[in-house]
């Protein structure tokens, strides 16, 4: 099996992960199925590039000033892209990459060290989880009526 | 004989002090194995699972620096001092407990609301942000060791702090399974100890000496908490570990393109450890302070049914003797059955 295949397989599984329900300042997903298709020589897939359009038009809005980076991006002879090594990788380092990410995406460690509903459903406050996870689903635009939120306020529970 | 590591280990995680070493050794030694085991011992263990440490240390991928994060190492010139009461082995005079005992019997002092504050925002903060901590010149401690040099990250104050955070989420989680009132005075007393942690490190350590310099910087790090405790609350409820990889590659290794992703593995293992301890350690046990993180070098096995039973009555019988005498201090409403 050639490295190539390897990255193919890595890049195979990382489609499969969940979408971020919150839009963060990096996704995990498409920033490694990006760096993984550059090292295994795969075309990038159009869902990603379209999500890093999305990302970089944001990014102009939000202009951080980072003083470092901005002078190697002024005097740099070559415009700056990510550098991901792309020579460094072999056969084995990717197996154990695939063999890492599958682990994750499967689960193993959650399901190893399985715990009960006590920390799921925590006594002092049972619907914290589900209720956190209901507004993350509802995309944060469930508007709560009056009296719900004057019970959270007053008895801080949820 | 037992080896060094494994006396180390008989003091932490829930047996630390419910499990007397060398009586019930055979359950402890069940409950964590060490990586870092010496042949000199004698006890049948069986190894679980690789530590975190070992999985990450099994990777082959070179490390990548990242120019943006530069190391930035604290100067051990402006190392704040640890007072007494921080090390290991601090007693209270004998005159000082008489006193206070006879202070919290005449006024019927709340001790589970006292406890906040001496476990939660003392004992529990010290453990959390100890992990984390490095200075120039100065040997990293063993869990200094894995975030830094196993790990790679930057040896920056903003790295210690991301290392702190995680531990004090990993107790809040254990604190919302508290009876409510107790559970968010201890999440409370932990905060406030965090952020008067940090103004005097930012202070002292850092040498920032404008205040409101300070301020803002505190402000950035308060943000940075809440959304760092909502990422790995969502994937904690969601219990997936593709969610949690995904939350701590953005809080902790900054995220990092060049990720190792087997050091990611290791992080969730690491993760889900100490939740599966959490797990197991009951009401009272959790809220006298009787638990530790356990050590990255280390693996806990899993519990037999058998295992939890045991620990159970072992927690009761050191908390509630037979005898029926409990000190006014060690009065508690938290409960021993979970």
């Amino acid at each position: 099996m050639s490295a190539n295949s390897t990255a193919k397989k890595i890049v195979s599984v990382l489609q499969q992960l969940p979408v971020d329900k919150v839009k963060h300042y990096a996704s995990f997903k498409y920033a490694q199925i990006e760096r993984f298709c550059n090292i295994g020589g795969i075309p990038i897939p159009k869902a990603v590039k379209e999500e890093q359009e999305i990302q970089e038009k944001k990014k102009q809005v939000l202009i951080k000033l980072d003083a470092a980076k901005l002078k190697r991006m002024i005097f740099s002879e070559t415009e700056e892209k990510p550098d991901y090594q792309k020579n460094l990788f072999n056969e084995d380092i990717l197996k154990q990459q695939y063999k890492s990410i599958k682990s994750i995406h499967e689960n193993k460690w959650g399901n190893y060290y399985a715990i009960s509903s006590k920390l799921h459903e925590p006594k002092g406050n049972p619907n914290y989880y589900s209720r956190l996870l209901g507004d993350i689903n509802a995309g944060g635009q469930k508007k709560e009526g009056i009296f719900t939120a004057f019970k959270t306020i007053i008895s801080g529970r949820y | 004989m037992l080896s060094a590591s494994i006396r180390r280990q008989t003091q932490c995680l829930v047996r630390n002090g419910v499990f007397k070493a060398g009586n019930h050794i055979n359950i402890s030694n069940r409950l964590v194995s060490s990586a870092t085991k010496t042949t000199e011992t004698t006890i049948e263990t069986v190894t679980a699972a690789p530590s975190p440490e070992d999985l990450a240390k099994e990777s082959q991928m070179p490390h990548f620096e990242n120019p943006d994060l530069p190391n930035r190492d604290i100067s051990t010139k402006n190392k704040l001092v640890k007072p007494d009461y921080e090390n290991d082995g601090f007693k209270v005079p004998q005159w000082k407990r008489a006193f206070g005992e006879t202070f919290i019997s005449l006024f019927h002092i709340d001790m589970d609301n006292v406890r906040a504050g001496t476990i939660g925002g003392s004992k529990y903060f010290y453990m959390c942000k100890d992990q984390g901590l490095q200075f120039t010149d100065e040997p990293l401690s063993e869990t200094a060791i894995f975030w830094y040099e196993t790990l790679g990250l930057p040896r920056t104050f903003a790295m210690w702090f991301q290392i702190t955070t995680l531990h004090v989420w990993l107790l809040f989680i254990r604190m919302r399974a508290m009876p409510f009132k107790i559970g968010k005075n201890y999440q409370q007393k932990i905060t406030d100890k965090l952020f008067k942690d940090i103004e005097l490190r930012l202070s002292e350590e850092m040498n920032v000496l404008s205040g409101q310099i300070r301020d803002t910087y505190m402000k950035d790090f308060h943000s940075q908490m809440l959304g760092m405790i909502f990422s790995l609350d969502e994937a904690f409820a969601q219990k997936s570990d593709d969610v949690l990889a995904a939350a701590i590659w953005r809080n902790i290794f900054n995220g990092d393109k060049n990720i190792d992703i087997v050091k990611l593995e290791a992080v969730v293992r690491y993760v889900r450890m100490q939740l599966y301890v959490l797990d197991n350690i009951s009401d009272r046990a959790f809220g006298f302070g009787d638990f530790e993180f356990v050590g990255p070098n280390e693996t806990v096995e899993l519990l037999s049914k058998e295992d939890k039973s045991q620990l159970l009555k072992m927690t009761k019988i050191k908390y509630e003797p037979e005898d029926g005498k409990i000190l006014p201090s060690h009065k508690s409403k938290l409960s021993l059955d979970e």
